[in-house]
């Protein structure tokens, strides 16, 4: 059997390609992208110890962050056609109202 | 031992393939080349569920992600004209720079301390995870409560969704 931790380090290689993604790009739909990839890490963990403690918790935390990552793109994608129409672009830059 | 050492390749073949995908993915400059890695690296990440014995969850994964989720960018990045994101040269900046140094930093930790500890806890009762009766059966009796905010969740983002990609304000004015 593969160690568990094979896994664990694996997600987290993708976990910090996923965060160095969306610190460094400037284009909001990689950034987006990025995030989903941490997500999948994330399940990656999660379904990687459920298989290994034989419970299913794990898959069923899967299952609903499957579910909220859907919600998300259909919402982000939209709101990005919205900064696309307003500004015409979707630099990331350009949208700093919030930045002190 | 034949079967160990297939899944030890399969298993160095498709994370290999997961980390380099997602790398092709943050460093291309094309957003449609980023966006069909990414498709890459989840379809490796389903080949590792499978691995793990969890079968229904690779199909989901392939299902939804690689496909809905997917297409969904993809759809967006064909409506939205990225020429001029695509000429951005990246910009380095000290915070960029302690970002990813931190994050870097991070990542050895994690690999540290959930490389080098095993998992304890009580094992469970189940001996396969995968399949859709387990999940079905558990989704519609312990999980319930979640399934039905889960829908409710889908519907509101269903509905902010139409409204927000919407010409004109429910109030007929110019958004």
């Amino acid at each position: 059997m593969i160690p568990v931790q094979a896994y664990f380090v694996v997600s987290a290689i993708l976990f910090i390609i996923g965060v160095i993604g969306a610190i460094t790009r400037r284009n909001a739909i990689v950034v987006f992208m990025s995030i989903e990839m941490m997500l999948n890490a994330v399940n990656l963990t999660l379904i990687a110890t459920s298989s290994y403690l034989h419970s299913i918790d794990g898959v069923m935390f899967v299952f609903f962050v499957m579910t909220v990552a859907a919600a998300e793109a259909a919402v982000g994608l939209a709101i990005f056609l919205m900064m696309y129409r307003k500004k015409d672009t979707i630099k990331l830059d350009e949208f700093n109202l919030l930045k002190g | 031992m034949a079967v160990l050492i297939a899944k030890w390749v399969i298993f160095v073949i498709t994370s290999l393939l997961a980390i380099v995908s997602s790398l092709l993915m943050i460093t291309r400059r094309n957003t449609i080349h980023s966006a069909l890695f990414m498709i890459l690296a989840f379809v490796a990440s389903a080949i590792l569920y499978l691995l793990l014995g969890c079968q229904f969850m690779a199909m989901i994964q392939i299902i939804v992600y690689a496909g809905a989720v997917m297409m969904l960018i993809l759809f967006v990045i064909m409506m939205i004209d990225l020429s001029k994101e695509e000429k951005l040269k990246m910009k380095v900046t000290r915070t960029k720079i302690a970002g990813v140094i931190v994050s870097v930093l991070f990542m050895l930790a994690l690999i540290l301390v959930m490389g080098l500890n095993s998992v304890k806890g009580k094992l469970g009762a189940l001996s396969s995870i995968g399949d859709a009766k387990t999940i079905g059966t558990l989704l519609f009796t312990k999980y319930l409560l979640p399934f039905e905010v889960a829908s409710i969740l889908l519907l509101a983002a269903m509905v902010g969704a139409v409204m927000l990609s919407k010409k004109k304000a429910f109030g007929g004015e110019d958004q």
